[in-house]
């Protein structure tokens, strides 16, 4: 069974670290930066790749100006001769653009590169903004980093490399689109942070067992990302997967997997049954049963038979795209389900035992204000359930983003994309809501992402503590969780009615409207945060406790935030 | 730039006390009260305060400000004193251009930022001036810099070279020729004014923008010293203020419905004395936002429109306030937590 890699700097005499080619003259020191609030897997695969071709790889924790300084200090301390910001996500763009710019004012002379999506398409912008930035890596980045990495340790310019784009005589050049690698069980495994995660007292970790998915949504750009790099689907092998799982579970004591494929559930019912049936198999074959699953699925891929089959493999929760229960709105957002199938697909996990949370998205450029009623009744219809609501965001590189610039409706830059709803109604709605439920529903640390976290929490002290005192404590959080779902129901139901009724022109009785909702709901939050934060503490000691008398080894230092667990 | 005085009374064996609280005016460290003081209860509290014991000023004792025990000070007492940043008019050109009030303060139309320090003062320190995104296309000319106050009279003597232009401002250099004394602990500040004509469609206006520029690290905790700007965080210097970029919701300001501000807010600690706190209610919705407190299990104390004092009062397991900052453009409400609950 193959041993799993923990953080350490590599003996770069090793043998097993030199790469097949031809090995670089002197092994080069990466730094690779970006938000750790789950096991950094993309970060951990490219600092995999550059070890195995005999360089040395640290990866630094850094998503907010609040880690500015730490980031900052821990990669000057380290000398790197190359630094990479991994940037997926736009929404705090400036802060990486910050880090880059302090970086190199403070003296940093090496090769400053970023990859992940935002680069990916935003390379010309962000080349163009930040004459700090020497590169961006385009696409998956494994290849074009170790390649990358020849070059400096040759002392040669970086230029000409497929997936890489460049400054050139004073010019942005890209080089051809890299073909992304068809066999991702070739990859070196993701090494892992020495201090484990942890829910509920159970050591989770995570996986990816497939990139790229096969759905078309408007809003998501994924589907850009891998259609460029011409492989819009990649499977491992189910062996592969398993052998990695049972180091997790047999070397770290993992009982929780987090699958963080954008897509687990095939959209064949037969190959998802096989796929799970060969994974469960596996996993017993290298001892390991003992072990429970978070994936992801759309909602018309999940039947019966493919919910029982996810539940035979382990699988406990399932996070649903189900977005909207309009279909006029699903349509918009290029969704290709029904809103008949969120119900199937709800009730096909209920019946399986199979917990779905999911995310609602209440507006988007073209919704009116009428479309909300299917989608709020449905959430109201699963108040037990994990779920949140938001807004439909633009991103680079998706179709929405290039309609709303046709459209002449795309606001601000590839920084902050946004747009004003063509409903005056939904906008002033959203507008209110904005304020009004900020810290119950749209921050990063608002109520309802602590109650999907806890929820998590509970579950699994249902399935590894049955018994009484597990089931009072799950009779709290449930009952947090119906109350605080039932009351943003009927706050965004209010806030509906007020804006169909009254004129959302008149800016003083909208505010007024805004500032009074927001004090009842923050006034009625106070003591349920407080009771999602001693439930959610009591569970973490008491699950560490139980496991450690069933001999599960323990750690010292586990990292237990809420975070861990918010996209359940 | 306002900042927050506040005084405890400390006798061994009990527990730190409140005594009073006040802001501060921008003319003077401790000698410019401009807004009402207020003096508590005070005397010795309660010993079953929460985090009694321990004083706390956003972070460190002292930080960002300065501590002392002054001669108007009462016997046993100790005074701290923590600055607030101040935002002026928001860094919107239709704003300041509205203004006919010369100079219009706006603090974030311009920033200046210094490179770490090197060992030997005397040698020059790169510096930026960035302009605020919006108002670049409408500076005329090379804005002015000037050190308008420091802690320590040889940071006040710097020499400042030409400025250069850059994509986003301007660079330039500042030497201090006689070296200065950098205090430990955080107590070395240098505040920067920035002076630019902007072009508005009535004619020209000059607008201020002051920046201060806080030395963190040295000898706290072997962090090395870097210069730290208003709008930076220093995991020392945590007073100096941190508002992070809104996610994924830019501004409306120009649509004719309301709410068209995403205001960002929060509720800053600057002090815990006891069971007492002291609050800032830290926000981007410029100089004219009104403030509406709420308080739930406790009892609260204004010393400011957007600082107060707030104590539990034990009736609740849960103690907690909210504040709703309110004005033309948007609405923020930030709520606070009393710190482990009820006591």
């Amino acid at each position: 069974m193959r041993k799993l890699p923990l953080y350490a700097v590599p003996d770069l005499a090793s043998p097993d670290l030199v790469s097949p080619q031809a090995p670089a003259p002197r092994p080069q020191r990466v730094v690779l930066l970006g938000p750790i609030q789950q096991e950094p897997l993309a970060l951990q695969y490219l600092a995999a790749a550059v070890r195995q071709a005999g360089h040395e790889a640290h990866v630094v924790p850094y998503a907010n100006r609040a880690g500015l300084e730490d980031a900052l200090q821990a990669t000057l301390r380290l000398e790197p001769d190359l630094v990479g910001l991994g940037i997926a996500f736009q929404n705090h763009i400036d802060e990486y653009l910050l880090f880059l710019q302090q970086l190199r004012a403070r003296g940093y002379g090496g090769h400053l590169t970023a990859g992940g999506h935002v680069p990916t398409f935003c390379y010309r912008e962000l080349l163009s903004d930040l004459p700090e930035l020497d590169s961006v890596v385009r696409h998956d980045g494994e290849e074009t980093l170790v390649e990358m990495l020849e070059l400096l340790a040759r002392g040669r310019p970086l230029t000409g490399l497929k997936g890489l784009v460049w400054r050139e005589n004073g010019r942005i050049v890209a080089g051809p689109v890299r073909v992304a690698k068809a066999e991702l069980d070739a990859l070196p495994w993701p090494e892992r942070s020495p201090v484990p995660y942890s829910v509920g007292g159970l050591t989770v970790d995570f996986i990816i067992s497939a990139r790229g998915c096969v759905g078309e949504c408007n809003y998501c750009s994924i589907a850009a990302y891998t259609s460029e790099q011409q492989k819009r689907y990649r499977l491992r092998r189910p062996e592969a997967v398993a052998e990695e799982i049972a180091a997790l579970h047999h070397e770290r004591g993992a009982r929780v997997i987090f699958i963080q494929d954008d897509l687990f559930v095939l959209p064949s019912e037969a190959r998802t049954i096989e796929r799970t049936e060969r994974l469960s198999l596996a996993l017993r074959a290298r001892g390991v049963s003992d072990l429970v699953f978070w994936v992801k699925g759309r909602p018309e891929t999940i039947t019966p038979a493919v919910a029982q089959a996810l539940q035979r493999m382990g699988v406990i929760h399932l996070f649903l795209g189900i977005e909207s229960a309009n279909a006029e709105r699903l349509e918009y957002l290029g969704r290709s389900h029904q809103p008949a199938d969120n119900e199937r697909a709800i009730a096909a996990c209920r019946a399986a035992g199979v917990m779905p949370s999911f995310n609602f998205m209440l507006f988007d450029p073209d919704s009116t204000l009428e479309d909300l009623d299917a989608t709020l009744t449905l959430a109201e219809a699963h108040l037990d359930l994990s779920w949140n609501v938001c807004r439909t965001e633009i991103y680079s590189g998706t179709a929405l983003r290039q309609r709303l610039e046709q459209e002449g409706r795309l606001r601000g830059d590839y920084r902050t994309y946004g747009y004003e709803m063509r409903d005056p109604r939904a906008e002033v709605l959203f507008r209110i809501l904005r304020v009004s439920l900020n810290e119950r529903a749209f921050s990063l640390d608002s109520l309802l992402n602590r109650l999907i976290s806890l929820s998590f929490s509970r579950q699994l002290h249902e399935v590894y503590f049955p018994g009484a005192h597990t089931e009072r404590l799950a009779a709290r959080v449930r009952q947090l969780c119906v109350e605080a779902r039932g009351d943003t129901v009927r706050a965004i139901r209010e806030a509906a009615t007020f804006v169909a009724q009254e004129n959302v022109f008149d800016s003083n009785v909208v505010r007024r409207f805004a500032v009074s909702q927001a004090l009842r709901v923050n006034a009625a939050d106070a003591e349920r945060r407080r009771q999602v934060e001693e439930l959610w503490q009591h569970l973490q000691v008491r699950g560490l406790e139980l496991m450690k008398r069933r001999g599960v080894r323990s750690f010292p230092r586990v990292q237990a935030d809420f975070g861990i667990a918010a996209g359940s | 730039m306002r900042s927050v005085r506040i005084v405890v009374k400390q006798v061994t064996g009990s527990v730190p006390a409140l005594v009073a609280a006040s802001v501060l005016g921008a003319s003077g460290c401790g000698s410019a009260t401009s807004t009402p003081v207020h003096v508590s209860s005070g005397g010795t509290s309660s010993s079953s305060a929460g985090s009694g014991g321990i004083i706390v000023l956003a972070g460190s004792p002292a930080v960002g400000g300065s501590a002392g025990s002054g001669p108007d000070l009462p016997p046993g007492c100790q005074g701290y004193e923590v600055q607030l940043p101040d935002v002026g008019q928001p860094a919107v050109a239709g704003e300041i251009c509205a203004v006919q009030v010369e100079p219009v303060i706006s603090n974030g139309a311009a920033r200046i930022a210094l490179a770490q320090p090197g060992s030997d003062l005397s040698a020059p320190v790169a510096g930026t001036l960035t302009l605020a995104e919006g108002l670049r296309d409408q500076v005329q000319g090379p804005p002015v810099i000037e050190i308008v106050s420091a802690t320590d009279q040889m940071l006040l003597e710097a020499q400042l070279s030409p400025l250069e232009q850059t994509a986003d401002g301007y660079a330039f250099t500042v030497t201090w020729p006689k070296g200065a004394f950098l205090r430990a602990e955080d107590m070395t500040r240098v505040s920067f004014r920035t002076s630019l004509d902007l072009s508005c469609d009535t004619g020209t206006r000059l607008v201020n923008a002051v920046t201060e520029v806080h030395l963190c690290g040295g000898s706290f905790n072997g962090v090395p010293d870097v210069w730290a700007s208003t709008g930076d965080l220093c995991v020392v210097c945590n007073v100096i203020a941190e508002l992070a970029a809104s996610p994924i919701i830019p501004d409306h300001r120009e649509s004719g419905l309301p709410l068209g501000q995403a205001m960002r807010a929060r509720i800053v600690e600057l002090a815990k004395v006891g069971s007492s706190v002291v609050l800032f209610a830290e926000n981007d919705g410029g100089g004219r936002s009104s403030y509406e407190w709420h308080v739930t299990g406790g009892t609260l104390e204004h010393i400011a429109e957007d600082v107060v004092v707030f104590r539990s009062d034990g009736s609740t397991p849960a103690p907690s306030l909210q504040v709703a900052i309110v004005n033309d453009e948007g609405v923020a409400v930030v709520s606070y937590a009393y710190p482990g609950g009820a006591h």
